[in-house]
């Protein structure tokens, strides 16, 4: 985490540091308008982009790229553009495999429900994966169709690493674990490098952080469930007795269930800071390539 | 209501093009709610909208937005319907 947590401070200094080279005395909110205006869809972005060139003051351009980051982002979703279905089918699978995997664990499981805090947790589960939902949709109105299919693609691969981690205990699956986050900026890398699609790279970035914390989730969990828990060290059954959750698999799957739900935050804050820093950083100068 | 002030405002020299940022100015709307009025006006049919000429700048074009003729008779009713309404008045003056 330690080394996650420097990669994302690495990542913000230098995207900090090239766009302020870049743009002189532009502020933030107009820089990320630009960016996401020249990333989206349709000729309306472009046009808001038009007019925020045009305004002089500094402070009603800054305040007219708020609102139109905010008009950008809260954009009806539209289901015109069929090649981004795929993506959004899969997130829609992952988040539907997320909550039935978490039914299946606190219904076989019992010891799961003890006391009240496990209402409070799956109500913040909840609403964690509504707001995947929400981020899925709201990047369904960017980047390009290869954008989203190699975020998706790679995004996808968690799956096996997940799977694998969730399998075997042991400082090897906590490092493979670890790893995820660097998914988006390796999906920002393929598409660079398969489609130089630079203007609109953070897209595949965004997307891949998505759908590889939903991947891990589920990867992680179903594995922890097939194989029960796994072999009980000594040290791993002093923890589970401690934790008062009977039997060991019951505590091995709401650990899992646990560490499965940090990682949704984890892959999606570090990791998709990660890779929105390597798009915006690869990105070129001018802002009109995606059109 | 939003929607009834860039009416109106659009409808005050109906065949004059008009840069977004000027009704923004004029309507005191917000940039996040006005260019989302404009699209859907313009997907009613009630606006239309074309690229200013290129310039030499080096910025991007603008957009310029004019009502058509059903535009036109539709901020016309809201004007009235506006009018007739004391509520409606003190949030949009025609």
């Amino acid at each position: 985490m330690i080394v996650g947590a420097l990669a994302v401070v690495a990542v913000i200094a230098i995207v900090l540091f090239r766009r302020k080279s870049q743009a002189g005395a532009e502020t933030a909110s107009s820089r990320l308008f630009r960016a996401l205006a020249a990333s989206a869809d349709g000729e309306w972005p472009l046009a808001m982009l038009g007019e925020h060139g045009a305004i002089e003051d500094r402070h009603d351009r800054s305040q007219f790229a708020r609102g139109a980051v905010f008009a950008l982002v809260t954009q009806r979703p539209t289901w015109r553009s069929p090649a981004r279905w795929p993506g959004l089918a899969v997130n829609a699978l992952l988040i539907a495999l997320a909550m039935a995997l978490a039914s299946v664990s606190l219904v076989h499981y019992p010891g799961l429900r003890v006391g009240t805090a496990w209402v409070v947790e799956v109500g913040l589960f909840v609403l964690g994966l509504g707001c995947y939902a929400a981020a899925t949709l709201v990047l369904s109105h960017f980047g390009t169709a290869k954008d989203h299919a190699v975020g998706t693609a790679v995004g996808l691969m968690t799956l096996g690493v997940a799977w694998v981690a969730g399998f075997y205990d042991g400082a090897p699956s906590v490092l493979l674990a670890s790893l995820v986050i660097l998914m988006p900026a390796l999906a920002v890398l393929f598409d660079c490098a398969l489609f130089d699609e630079r203007g609109t790279v953070w897209v595949a970035g965004a997307i891949c952080a998505l759908t590889a914390g939903l991947a891990f989730f589920g990867g992680f969990v179903a594995a922890t469930l097939v194989n029960g828990g796994g072999t009980p060290t000594p040290l791993l059954v002093a923890e589970a007795m401690r934790s008062g959750i009977h039997p060991y698999s019951a505590w091995a799957v709401g650990d899992s269930l646990g560490g499965a739900s940090f990682m949704l935050v984890y892959v999606l804050v570090v990791g998709g800071v990660i890779g929105l820093g390597a798009g915006m950083a690869l990105r070129p100068g001018h802002t009109s390539s995606a059109h | 209501v939003s929607t009834r002030a860039v009416l109106a405002a659009l409808a005050e020299d109906p065949s004059q093009w008009r840069h977004g940022y000027s009704v923004m100015k004029e309507t005191q709307i917000h940039s996040g709610t006005l260019y989302p009025i404009f699209q859907r006006l313009e997907q009613s049919g009630l606006l239309e909208s074309k690229w200013e000429d290129p310039l030499t700048s080096g910025r991007p074009a603008r957009h310029l937005y004019r009502l058509t003729a059903p535009g036109l008779e539709r901020a016309r009713l809201e004007v009235a319907r506006a009018t007739d309404n004391p509520e409606l008045q003190i949030r949009f003056a025609p």
